[in-house]
């Protein structure tokens, strides 16, 4: 009993499939873990160059990716991003198929050489809002994984608001998880109170869009489609602001001050805002509360408006602001538990991220900040907002923690959904 | 960047940190806090700088407590470190010893310097050229003293060292020096 607790702890390894990336590593990883972009590739199999030069391969992902892609016509139908919402839908069969490599390539990089391993105990984190059949797809995954490369023992999904609650010791706490596709905003109080969590359909990637319209306008149209240059735009310029008319008008006055020149590393090319640098507190602002007037106008001119969507039972919010967001969830949970979870918000995730200039300190802020001025303006005083340490590994630090605690034996259990499904002895 | 873990400052080991586990297992007695005894025992060298997130907090890195299980006569502590340098790491174990006969440490370094071809050499395995470089292998190091394996994982450029260290073994940051002058690219 003890050898089986003693193996756990050894080999205990935590996957994040984040929206964009998947996290994934053993403890050992220490606090950084592997990431590979949540991404598959199904080659053109009928291409002469892979019947003559390779053994074809039917779904490629990882670091290789890039050296399979063909003609950018096939991208749409051929790259796919599986969890774009956080949620696959029970019959995408395609989506399922990545994400199965995806697990196996993140477990074989770290499957070690060692006779005595008999595979890893593995913990999963999967987004609050995902149904039963999500989980249910996923161990049949792990099963067949077991299986074929012997890298799972034994494995259990959390939600990833738990686990970030977990990895910063927090037992009553608001999670406000915010990758690429969406945001989760999720009540804690000793395990998630699923009723009570807000999905918005809003991430960094609607950021991205923004800085896109943006380059448009300053005419580089050309450099706005291609999505890696835009992100690298926006985590180099965009800012929050305290107070977005104010922030916009001091700006206008004064655009030297405000101005800031962006160089591609290893390029040639650069971009510079000039008069336009009121823009950069667009970007911030949008992900906290698109519903200024000023993002109008992009809307008119045919940039899409975050949409109220259903996925699976759960209806995402498009234009939500963030500080509502979390007013609706908290108001869901009991009144006297109220007051203690606005006492901690933790933000997680790669979204909440973001540039701080000191010179600019009266207008630009910080995501927790931010958060704090949004639920004032909704009479929300004595707030406690803070970033999660690391907030692009801290849902993956969970999973290797909680991994580490719950026993060896305590096994899954549907009605609570917790505990190790067991697939090799 | 990560400054972090950073393997190019091959000879400045101390301006590096770490993240990693330390366990060892103690006589049980009743009313000793071992994990307080421990943080004392720390603080008698390092600046003691409160708890953060959990963590007790100290100039040169933060400790936290993972998991404690409780056996017949004894109990066994599991404990986590982050934001080490490796002179904490070397007071934390130094601590462990205090209340232990043995402790194992486990921590990873991870960086494109590292040389898993000189990993071979050093460990005395051979590489024929045959199988796949890319390939996870795991060696024990001849190290005097300490009784130290490595499992290598190329794929992820990352090293994870787990040591068995007893009062007479070198001192983690001894470890670090003869392996960073040993397998890191030049």
């Amino acid at each position: 009993m003890m050898e089986r607790e003693e193996y756990k702890r050894l080999y205990t390894f935590g996957i994040d499939y984040g929206t964009s990336d998947v996290k994934f590593g053993p403890i050992t990883c220490g606090e950084v873990p592997q990431i590979t972009e949540n991404r598959g590739y199904l080659p053109d199999k009928e291409s002469i160059m892979y019947k003559a030069f390779e053994v074809p391969r039917d779904i490629v992902v990882g670091r290789d990716l890039p050296l399979y892609l063909q003609s950018s016509e096939d991208l749409s139908s051929r790259l796919i991003y599986p969890m774009r919402n956080g949620v696959i839908e029970k019959d995408d069969e395609k989506a399922w198929r990545i994400v199965e490599e995806l697990s196996r390539y993140a477990l074989n990089i770290f499957k070690p050489a060692d006779e005595a391993f008999k595979g890893f105990h593995l913990v999963a984190s999967l987004s609050s809002i995902s149904p039963r059949y999500m989980y249910e797809r996923l161990f049949q995954i792990y099963e067949r994984i077991a299986e074929e490369d012997g890298t799972i023992r034994a494995a259990t999904i959390i939600p990833q608001p738990l686990a970030v609650a977990i990895a910063h010791k927090a037992t009553t706490c608001v999670v406000v998880e915010s990758g690429h596709g969406n945001t989760q905003v999720c009540p804690i109080s000793r395990y998630p109170i699923r009723n009570a969590i807000v999905a918005v359909n809003r991430g960094g990637g609607d950021a991205n869009a923004l800085t896109s319209e943006i380059l448009k306008d300053l005419g580089y149209g050309d450099l706005a489609r291609q999505e890696s240059f835009v992100r690298a735009v926006k985590e180099h310029i965009g800012l929050i602001p305290v107070d977005l008319d104010k922030a916009v008008e001091a700006a206008k006055e004064d655009s030297k001050r405000f101005n800031i020149r962006f160089k591609v590393p290893g390029t040639r090319i650069s971009i510079e805002l000039g008069e336009n640098a009121w823009t950069r507190f667009l970007i911030g602002e949008y992900i906290f509360n698109p519903n200024h007037e000023v993002f109008q106008s992009y809307f008119t001119r045919g940039m899409s408006k975050p949409k109220d969507v259903r996925i699976g039972n759960t209806v995402f919010r498009g234009m939500i602001d963030f500080g509502e967001a979390i007013l609706e969830s908290v108001e869901r949970c009991p009144i006297e538990l109220q007051p203690h979870l606005y006492r901690q918000i933790l933000l997680s995730g790669g979204n909440f991220s973001w540039r701080q200039v000191e010179e600019l300190k009266e207008y630009a802020t910080d995501a927790p900040t931010k958060i704090r001025l949004l639920l004032k303006g909704w009479d929300i005083t004595n707030v406690k907002a803070s970033m999660a340490e690391a907030p692009q590994y801290s849902v993956w630090r969970g999973c290797v923690i909680y991994g580490y605690a719950v026993p060896e034996d305590y096994e899954w259990n549907w009605e609570r959904m917790e505990g190790w499904k067991k697939f090799l002895e | 960047m990560k400054k972090t873990r950073n393997t190019r400052n091959r000879d400045k080991i101390g301006y590096l940190k770490y993240t990693g586990t330390l366990t060892f297992s103690s006589e049980n007695r009743s009313r000793v806090n071992l994990v307080h005894d421990l943080v004392r025992s720390l603080a008698e060298y390092q600046r003691y700088k409160g708890r953060r997130d959990g963590y007790y907090s100290f100039t040169s890195g933060q400790v936290t407590l993972l998991n404690e299980v409780q056996l017949d006569d004894e109990v066994k502590l599991y404990l986590e470190f982050k934001s080490a340098r490796p002179r904490f790491i070397d007071l934390l174990v130094e601590a462990a010893l205090k209340q232990a006969e043995e402790c194992i440490l486990a921590f990873s370094i991870k960086g494109d310097s590292i040389n898993f071809k000189a990993l071979k050499e050093v460990s005395g395995l051979v590489d024929d050229g045959v199988g796949d470089e890319s390939e996870n292998f795991n060696v024990a190091l001849p190290l005097e003293g300490a009784s130290v394996k490595v499992a290598a994982y190329p794929k992820a450029s990352m090293l994870s060292l787990l040591a068995s260290l007893n009062r007479e073994s070198l001192k983690p940051s001894e470890i670090l020096r003869i392996l960073f002058r040993k397998v890191l690219k030049k």
